[in-house]
């Protein structure tokens, strides 16, 4: 039986699994938006470095620089969040919780040019916004006893989402590798040895033996640490093709991140473990809806 | 007339414990139903292919998207590229790279059409259905291009391409605060293992890691740490044992 992605996309799933994500997903996006990174921009930098571009248009990214406007921003945001997490006013609330996180993400990577959340959480929040993940879960599916819908509904976000979640580590191992004159080049481990350097100092490995974890003048752990690094984030495209083998997989992924966590970079750690939701197999698969009398 | 989509799949569960997806009796259902699939249409011609054939072509068709990628990825120049001088591209490699391409314009109609056909059959509604599509072809766009317009990125991080280091010591920037010999790194002010009081999450510490050369962070830094004025330095050390060598102030 075919099991690729485009397959299990109309195939019936779980609208408390749907649910879980959304309640999950919210939680994590709340700590996001809760985080102090906006008021210490706000502190230390007198201006956007111009590393990188935005779709936000040059307009309503001065308003959102002027005055207090992104502390609203972002207050509206988390009171969008706490509605999504609780499921009260759900497809009001997830649109504008999108929209928040959207533009407080825009603003935080302007400044810091830092990829964590929003690659994965800007199309999550979309997905969401599109879909009836309140059905279960939610004060508004205890308030308003909505019918449930098709189950192939509860399906289709989910395995978006995991199609998602595979893409983003793809493009990953597609950016290393290619074009593949500087992929090859790449294998060699500058890169990561370059890393493992700069990082040194904000490691865990150094807060905790005060030494690398090995001669750091040695090439060849990078050279492996490399190839690692390209097969795990590779694998991921299996996601596509098969839910076989989302256990080793995502167990790949997080201890690629852990490893990364070691050397100095934190963040992806908790994010995939969020994402790793969606991976879930409930055995309940949504009912169909009750034949008519 | 076939059935509708939601009517399909109301046998279907997918299971904790198998890992399964879809039906147990998924296959005697499809042996049964009336309806033929879009991929059962697909492959309708009345031929019966060899399975090697089948992963032959599919191969083939994977090595020309490599070529491609191999283009599109160096048709702009980035910054990831700069730090190390690739070996460029001969012009008898372009062209065949080139002429590689035309198998793949040919089969891109018909892709492009079983694409649609299966993109129209989808039971995601029509506006969200819009909506994620052009999410994911731009992204796609970016990644093939290696260009990055937030929220779209070709996740380029950690894919500069530098020379290997060589020699027994390294350097790296660190702070040092007063009364401390140890340097003190910033990401380790926002981890919850080593915060040392710091009320900073990871995101805020890698901003004041990105604006550590200017001095606007010190007031935040005296504010989460107390004491007096941290100077940032450069710290040189073994890579071996890492016992720090020599240290000079930055600012």
């Amino acid at each position: 039986m075919r099991d690729h992605l485009l397959a299990r996309l109309s195939r019936p799933g779980s609208a408390t699994h749907l649910a879980l994500v959304r309640i999950v997903f919210a939680a994590h996006v709340l700590t996001v938006l809760v985080s102090p990174s906006i008021s210490v921009i706000r502190r230390v930098a007198g201006q956007p470095l111009l590393l990188g571009q935005t779709l936000v248009p040059p307009g309503v990214e001065r308003w959102m620089a002027a005055g207090d406007h992104i502390e609203w921003i972002t207050a509206v945001g988390v009171a969008a969040c706490l509605l999504t997490l609780v499921g009260l006013f759900t497809r009001v609330a997830l649109p504008i919780l999108a929209v928040a996180f959207f533009l407080t993400q825009s603003f935080y990577y302007r400044y810091a040019v830092f990829h964590d959340d929003w690659l994965y959480f800007n199309f999550f929040l979309l997905v969401l916004c599109c879909s009836r993940s309140a059905d279960a879960l939610s004060l508004d599916a205890r308030l308003r006893r909505r019918p449930r819908a098709a189950p192939e509904q509860y399906r289709w976000p989910v395995e978006l989402m995991i199609g998602w979640l595979a893409l983003v580590y793809v493009a990953a191992a597609t950016a290393k590798l290619f074009p593949l004159r500087k992929g090859l080049v790449w294998l060699d481990g500058g890169a990561l040895q370059h890393f493992a350097v700069h990082f040194y100092f904000d490691s865990p490995i150094y807060w905790v033996l005060h030494r690398p974890l090995f001669d750091y003048s040695l090439q060849w752990p990078f050279v492996l640490a490399s190839a690692a690094t390209l097969v795990v984030e590779s694998s991921a495209a299996l996601l596509w093709l098969t839910r076989r083998f989302d256990a080793p997989v995502m167990l790949a992924i997080l201890t690629l991140h852990v490893g990364i966590a070691c050397f100095g970079i934190p963040g992806f750690v908790q994010i995939a473990l969020v994402s790793s939701v969606l991976l879930l197999r409930p055995r309940d698969a949504a009912p169909a809806p009750a034949p008519a009398a | 007339m076939p059935p509708t989509t939601s009517e399909r799949g109301h046998g279907d569960t997918y299971s904790l414990r198998t890992g399964a997806c879809g039906s147990s009796d998924a296959d005697s259902a499809a042996r049964a139903r009336p309806w033929r699939t879009l991929e059962e249409n697909d492959h309708d011609d009345g031929a019966v292919v060899p399975r090697w054939l089948v992963w032959l072509r599919r191969l083939a068709i994977a090595l020309l998207v490599v070529d491609a990628l191999d283009l599109t990825t160096s048709a702009i120049p980035a910054l990831i590229d700069q730090p190390r001088a690739v070996p460029p591209r001969s012009p008898a490699a372009l062209l065949v790279q080139l002429v590689l391409l035309l198998p793949l314009v040919a089969l891109l109609p018909s892709a492009l059409r079983a694409a649609w056909r299966r993109f129209a059959a989808l039971p995601i509604p029509v506006v969200a259905r819009a909506l994620v599509a052009g999410f994911v072809l731009l992204e796609l766009a970016h990644v093939a291009l290696r260009a990055e317009i937030y929220p779209f990125s070709p996740i380029a991080m950690f894919s500069n391409a530098l020379p290997p280091r060589r020699g027994p010591t390294a350097a790296a920037r660190a702070l040092r605060l007063p009364g401390d010999p140890e340097p003190f790194g910033l990401l380790r002010a926002g981890s919850e293992l080593g915060s040392r009081g710091f009320d900073l999450d990871y995101k805020a510490a890698w901003v004041l890691r990105l604006y550590e050369g200017s001095p606007t962070i010190d007031p935040v830094v005296r504010e989460q740490l107390g004491g007096g004025h941290a100077r940032l330095e450069r710290f040189t050390f073994r890579t071996a044992d890492g016992r720090i060598v020599a240290a000079s102030p930055i600012r």
